[in-house]
């Protein structure tokens, strides 16, 4: 038994758009300073990427994945002491199935994990006969999401089945735009073997809660990273036997003993939470779109439906009215808390110095974000951080809400309110 | 659709004598000629067995079966639907001695290459062989019928009506069978439409549908000119330009579908760029297909997108397919392109499966291995020991680093092969090899493709020939390629069926068309397609998007004249 946190939706440098860093030594270094124990692989439909798995990892639990040891020996060195633990990574990839049904175009990305190299070169066999597999990490396929699912599962009854970011307008599968109004309209009698949904980053278990169709549904929480500082934004905490097998098991049954939590963006933050045009600068809540009879005020065309709205349309209850099944935190990414302290871009050097300085003397970034004393915290870095992670822990924030593909803006100290911590101490 | 317009009803009404319907595109041909053949048999008039239908090809055979059974009682028996092959082969079963064979393509194919691709000593062959390959069937079925006057009158007797459909193809050994066929009882139907007229490389004549009334004295002539497949302006266009054709029977095809954009005519810069623009523009189509082409709103100028399914990219030569293909590829569109090869197909892996051959069997090699093997004996010797306990894709990378062929490792087509051995991975030892290597064998052209691939269809004019597609790339609309540079004597006749080339390709459109071309091709200026002015009226001009390749694309203003 250990306790461990897992992202099983990242994308390897095969993809688009992707960072070069995407690659598996990396992803072992990255893994490790998020706080992830266990990472998917991302993409393994891609040839040279599936090559290049084979050719680096190897098992170490059943399902589970390590990097060969001379390529551990010589990494393991890159990792600030302060972070290094396991690090297993499980086969994964995501299929974006473009299709008709029902005389509606259908845009769903599907995240499947297989238990063997075998059964993920199944899958790519009769992948290949479908699309092509060499353009993109995350293969575009002329295929049906339920034919998806017969093809994994004859594979290995043991390949788990992930519907990706179900709420998102274009490639979820209750998306508005693109998507069904429930799982059964899309997988019909392959429901069932629906393994879990993601939340995605606009939208958290709650939101999910108010819809009775999903109640036997276990919700999970992934980065969907393109770039190392994004792994884990969003990820799910396990206690139970370091295996794939177990994972599958914990998932399928939703059994809290052993899934313990997923941690979440604040919906909020994420770029398709409410309704609007981005390129109008038009932002709308769903009552608000629903007086505007879904037209922008702006160009007169129709409005990008989000997900806040989207879940509304769907929903049967009202919120809290379910019992909470298995428990959710909401957090903010540590780089975009600093870079709101010390006001300016996460991808500033001041951000990323004063990141490596958390991590090496606290620890990994999940556990400086959840876990860490705050007087820890403030040792390392600053009174005002300090109390910048304890309201991101206690959701004490402003969010601007995003809205058709822009994020959400988070303030954590709203304009000319900062407390007069700052002046105690100087940062550097 | 059960109901027939005045004009379809006319012809399906009419059962005097011979008649000859001339149908444009899109114009319920199928439709009409399924009602008739129901009509007849529904009032009476003949019995199934009495009516004959020669199909082009066997899928309209069938979809006519289809049809009818649908139209007709249940348990009724079916008429005669499918090609003249299929048709002559029945009557040379019941005719000819059981020896004769029918020889597959591939055997065809075998024997002509032994013959040293000699036609007369491949002719010589297939009668020693007691052999009849494709054109020989129906050469054989007119000599037996010339020769044997009983059963000609036999046939005579059985067929009252005889349907002949895309008559505008026949050939002259067709033409003389449906001569034959046609006794004085008998009442001919042909249908089609000169001005898609697009096989005379195989033979085919335009001008047996011209005679036909000279042929066939009495016959009355029928046309369906409504048009329910395309818009206005797609109809305008093809008629605008077919009209420039001589060798054709007049019709005023008409639009009566709801009126949709202009056809676009897309210069582009080299045909990198224009494969590069088709592929950019199918995925605007289809309003984007990644998370990014949403967050840069691609596809927002189009209101209602469409599906890969409703897109087929057309061309004039094979070759062309090719880079268009590349492209579609490269942008990440599920494609699928008639006439590809499948990568087990492809040299690297007959070069990879013929090393396994000679390693693991060396006493059941074919001829053409021999020497191969003989040459590398040593070679293979130590290959054998050394793949003991290695799985299928570690011996494959064995081969490659003895046989010095570490290059294609990379290639994506090894790459595939790979994968396909990582299913064996589980088991190791030379029984899971051979299962393996058995397995690679065993695929097939038929596995390249899965059914429940929905993709953009990817092919020659020739072979759209009867289908149908919402919004249509024509790819190549250049002088050279469309009209296609060709050395026949006869210039004119080979401008026209060119043109009915393009007009074949324009009527596939319901909705969209979108004409490309390259305006140099290797620093060479292309001159566009003279198709094109002559249907300048009906296009609408679109600037293609600049494409990345910067030093392609040099900034000109887009003249085209």
């Amino acid at each position: 038994m250990m306790d461990f946190i897992a992202d099983f939706h990242i994308h390897s440098h095969y993809s688009r758009a992707t960072s070069k860093e995407m690659n598996l030594v990396s992803l072992y270094k990255w893994g490790q300073i998020k706080g992830i124990q266990v990472i998917g692989t991302g993409d393994f439909t891609h040839p040279a990427w599936f090559k290049e798995i084979r050719e680096k990892l190897e098992e170490a639990e059943p399902g589970l994945f390590k990097l060969k040891p001379e390529l551990e020996a010589e990494m393991v060195k890159e990792v600030p002491p302060s972070c290094r633990s396991i690090m297993r990574f499980l086969l994964t990839v995501e299929i974006s199935c473009i299709y008709s049904k029902n005389g509606k175009v259908r845009k769903v990305h599907m995240i499947l994990a297989a238990p063997s190299f075998s059964a993920a070169a199944k899958i790519n066999e009769t992948l290949s006969k479908v699309g092509n597999l060499m353009a993109d990490g995350r293969p575009i396929l002329g295929l049906d999401a339920k034919e998806l699912v017969k093809i994994a599962l004859e594979a290995s009854p043991d390949c788990m089945i992930i519907p990706a970011h179900a709420w998102t307008p274009h490639f979820g599968v209750l998306g508005h735009s693109s998507g069904f109004n429930s799982l059964e309209e899309c997988f019909e009698e392959f429901t069932p073997n629906i393994t879990a949904i993601e939340t995605g980053l606009s939208s958290d278990p709650a939101m999910n809660w108010r819809l009775s169709q999903l109640d036997n549904v276990t919700l999970v929480s992934n980065s969907d990273a393109h770039s190392p500082g994004k792994l884990g934004r969003e990820a799910n905490r396990f206690h139970c036997e370091l295996s794939y097998f177990e994972i599958l098991d914990a998932l399928k049954k939703g059994d809290p003993k052993r899934f313990i939590e997923t941690v979440e963006f604040y919906p909020e933050e994420g770029k398709y939470h409410l309704d609007g045009h981005m390129n109008c600068n038009v932002s709308l809540t769903p009552e608000e779109t629903k007086k505007l009879d879904g037209i922008c005020p702006k160009c007169g065309k129709k409005i990008i439906i989000g997900v806040m709205n989207r879940v509304e349309t769907l929903a049967d209850r009202k919120i809290g009215d379910r019992p909470n099944k298995i428990p959710f935190r909401h957090l903010v990414p540590l780089s975009e808390i600093l870079a709101d302290v010390l006001e300016t871009s996460t991808s500033s050097k001041k951000v990323m110095l004063q990141y490596m300085e958390l991590i090496g003397k606290v620890g990994n970034e999940f556990y400086i974000l959840l876990d860490a004393p705050l007087d820890a915290i403030q040792k390392a870095s600053s009174p005002l951080i300090a109390e910048a992670v304890q309201r991101v822990r206690t959701g004490k924030i402003h969010i601007e809400p995003g809205y058709d593909g822009k994020f959400g803006v988070i303030k954590i100290f709203a304009d000319g309110k900062r407390p007069q911590l700052q002046d105690q101490m100087p940062l550097f | 659709m059960t109901q027939l317009n005045p004009q379809q009803q006319e012809a399906v009404a009419y059962n005097e004598g011979h008649l000859l319907i001339v149908a444009g595109p899109g114009t319920g041909k199928t439709h009409t000629i399924t009602q008739k053949i129901a009509a007849l048999i529904q009032k009476n008039l003949a019995k199934p067995e009495e009516i004959l239908a020669i199909t082009f090809t066997r899928k309209t055979g069938e979809e006519l079966a289809q049809r009818l059974k649908k139209l007709l009682p249940p348990n009724s028996k079916l008429p005669f639907a499918g090609t003249f092959h299929s048709f002559c082969l029945q009557i040379l079963r019941a005719n000819l001695d059981e020896n004769q064979r029918i020889l597959s393509k591939k055997e065809q194919q075998e024997i002509f290459k032994a013959a040293g691709e000699d036609i007369e000593l491949y002719k010589r062959r297939l009668a020693e062989l007691k052999a009849l390959d494709f054109d020989g069937i129906l050469t054989k079925s007119l000599e037996l019928l010339n020769g044997n006057a009983q059963l000609t009158h036999q046939l005579h007797q059985k067929i009252r009506y005889l349907f002949v459909d895309e008559y505008q193809d026949v050939n002259e050994v067709q033409y003389q069978l449906i001569q034959k066929l046609t006794g004085p009882m008998t009442k001919l139907c042909a249908i089609g439409d000169p001005d898609q007229a697009i096989y005379a490389f195989r033979g085919a004549d335009v001008e047996h549908f011209l005679r036909f009334e000279k042929d066939f004295p009495g016959t009355k002539v029928f046309r369906l000119e409504e048009n329910y497949r395309s818009t206005p302006n797609i109809v305008d266009c093809a008629n605008a330009l077919i009209e420039h054709n001589t060798r054709r029977v007049h019709k005023n095809l008409r639009s009566v579908a709801k009126q949709g954009p202009k056809i676009s005519f897309l210069p582009c810069q080299s045909p990198l760029s224009e494969a590069i623009f088709i592929a950019k523009e199918i995925n605007k189509l289809v309003g984007g297909t990644t998370m990014i082409d949403h967050d840069q709103k691609t596809g927002h100028e189009y209101d209602e997108h469409c599906h890969f399914t409703d897109i087929a990219v057309i061309y004039r030569t094979n070759h062309q397919g090719k880079l268009l293909a590349t492209a579609l590829k490269k942008e990440g569109l599920p494609s699928q392109r008639l006439a590809e090869k499948s990568w087990f197909m492809e040299d690297e892996i007959t070069t990879v499966i013929q090393h396994l051959m000679c390693a693991l069997d060396p006493g059941h090699l074919p001829q053409e291995l021999q020497s191969q093997y003989q040459g590398f004996q040593q070679q293979y010797q130590t290959f054998r020991q050394n793949i003991g306990e290695q799985n299928p894709a570690q011996t494959i990378k064995t081969i490659l680093s003895t046989f010095h062929l570490e290059q294609f490792e990379q290639s994506e087509n090894i790459l595939h092969l790979m994968n396909f051995a990582t299913q064996f991975d589980e088991q190791t030892g030379p029984q899971n090899l051979k299962f393996f290597f058995d397995e690679l064998k065993l695929l097939q052209e038929a596995d390249a493709y899965d059914p429940r691939m929905e993709a953009v269809t990817l092919m020659s004019i020739h072979a759209s020939k009867g289908l149908e597609f919402p919004v249509v790339f024509i790819a190549g609309v250049e002088e050279g390629i469309l009209p296609y540079l060709s050395k026949t004597a006869d210039v004119q006749q080979n401008l026209e069926e060119e043109r009915r080339l393009m007009y074949v390709g324009l009527t596939r459109a319901k909705e969209r068309v979108f004409l490309t071309y390259a305006k140099t091709k290797r620093d060479k200026i292309v001159e566009p397609s003279k198709f094109l002015k002559e249907i300048s009226d009906h296009l609408m001009e679109i600037q293609p998007e600049k494409i990345s390749n910067k030093k392609i694309w040099k900034k000109k203003q887009l003249t085209i004249w």
